[in-house]
């Protein structure tokens, strides 16, 4: 894996208050001020549930939105704010030819596949998925929504 | 490998502000100092919450103790005042280690104590806490009020109601002198709670509550106070322009790794 970025959600002079890609989801910690790299993110990712529409914003505009596949009732995506952790190709599956994990995990899944049940957007080849609320728990988006969306934005899964 | 951690920042770019480094004097010319308390601080973070003033006083109350402390440590109501030369922070009902058995575990959950604490096994305290289970204690301590109080470089902690593993301390009742330590010797390899720890640095002075550490590491202070130097006469009243703070650089754009990643498909 490469470099981990968190988004900094407070700070207390020389400490800053990080998100951190565990769970529960929403669990922060503080890292001391001296020992961080700090880069400027200007992308936010909107996911709404209700509408199951992804929004990409940059510096607070729109620049794009699709129709998204969404968590099922009986496995919701998990609300709130995370980020995303990075950009993985996994050879072993066919489904997205890119996955950008999250940095939260599914509230009714304790583990998925063998893993910890981590929420990420992913494509689909399947075009009939989008607009319904299918998943186990990610977020399933068009391939051109997936070049699109910028590894390291904000992203807010809401209810609307 | 280790991998390292940074820090991206969303929104907003930093802003550059005019720092004014000294207050307004008061009326009668005397030199205002500055003072600050707080509830909680976990693992050496900032505490929380927290209150600070200039000289001007300011006060809060009905605050809880962050849930993050777990079984760690849990409470009533978190009253804190700042002032000029200052500051109280009180905490009501506190129970300490509520349910010990989870308090490793809890103690795993704060972040980077985890890693650098190691428990010590001693045979005293491995025969005291076999002695434990035997004697349903539901907790480590109890305390009714905590209140911890400095006063330019005086510092008193007040206590009510004290219990320790279950037995009542009439006397650790009152202002208790610095540096008491709540829990029985046996446990001072493994963990201590200190009542009362006081320190000087600089000008600021600061009067801990409560100190608890493990494995000679500080994991949690509970109520503290502190009273800042005195802060200059008009005469040396001056705004220092901060230095422009450097916007950070655009985050980079991720190279895709190869892996295998078992995510919620």
């Amino acid at each position: 894996m490469g470099d981990t970025w968190l988004p900094v959600v407070d700070q207390k002079g020389d400490w800053f208050r990080v998100l951190l890609p565990s769970r529960p989801n929403g669990s922060t910690g503080w890292l001391r001020t001296a020992r961080l790299d700090r880069r400027q993110m200007p992308y936010l990712i909107r996911v709404h549930m209700g509408s199951r529409q992804l929004e990409l914003l940059r510096d607070g505009d729109p620049i794009g939105s699709w129709s998204v596949a969404v968590g099922a009732p009986e496995t919701p995506t998990p609300v709130g704010r995370t980020f995303l952790l990075g950009s993985i190709v996994d050879p072993d599956q066919s489904f997205s030819p890119l996955i950008l994990p999250l940095g939260s995990h599914s509230d009714t899944l304790d583990t998925y596949g063998g893993g910890p049940g981590t929420v990420d957007l992913h494509g689909w080849p399947d075009a009939s998925v989008f607009s319904n609320a299918i998943s186990h728990g990610c977020v399933r988006v068009p391939a051109d929504a997936l070049r699109t969306a910028p590894p390291g934005a904000a992203r807010h899964p809401r209810h609307r | 490998m280790r991998t390292p951690v940074k820090a991206g920042v969303t929104g907003s770019a930093m802003a550059t502000a005019t720092l004014l480094i000294v207050t307004a004097p008061t009326a009668s010319g005397e030199h205002q100092s500055g003072s600050s308390a707080y509830g909680v601080s976990v693992g050496g973070t900032p505490g929380e919450p927290t209150v600070a003033s200039d000289g001007a006083p300011i006060q809060t109350a009905g605050e809880q103790l962050p849930a993050q402390l777990g079984p760690l440590a849990s409470g009533g109501v978190l009253t804190l005042s700042a002032g000029n030369d200052r500051a109280t922070a009180t905490i009501t009902d506190l129970t300490l280690g509520q349910a010990i058995a989870p308090l490793n575990a809890a103690i795993d959950q704060i972040p980077g104590i985890g890693e650098v604490v190691e428990l010590p096994a001693t045979a005293a305290a491995t025969t005291f806490c076999t002695g434990l289970l035997d004697a349903d204690v539901l907790s480590l301590a109890k305390i009714g009020t905590l209140q911890a109080e400095c006063n330019d470089t005086a510092g008193t902690v007040t206590l009510t109601d004290v219990e320790t593993l279950g037995a009542p301390q009439p006397l650790l009742v009152g202002a208790v002198a610095p540096e008491p330590q709540l829990l029985p010797a046996e446990l001072a390899d493994v963990a201590t709670i200190t009542l009362n720890h006081q320190t000087l640095d600089g000008e600021n002075f600061t009067v801990e509550g409560l100190r608890l550490e493990v494995g000679g590491e500080e994991v949690a202070v509970l109520a503290s106070a502190t009273c800042g130097g005195p802060m200059a006469h008009p005469a040396d009243v001056k705004s220092e322009q901060a230095q422009p703070s450097k916007e950070p650089k655009p985050a980079p754009a991720p190279t895709p790794v190869q892996a295998s990643t078992p995510v919620t498909g």
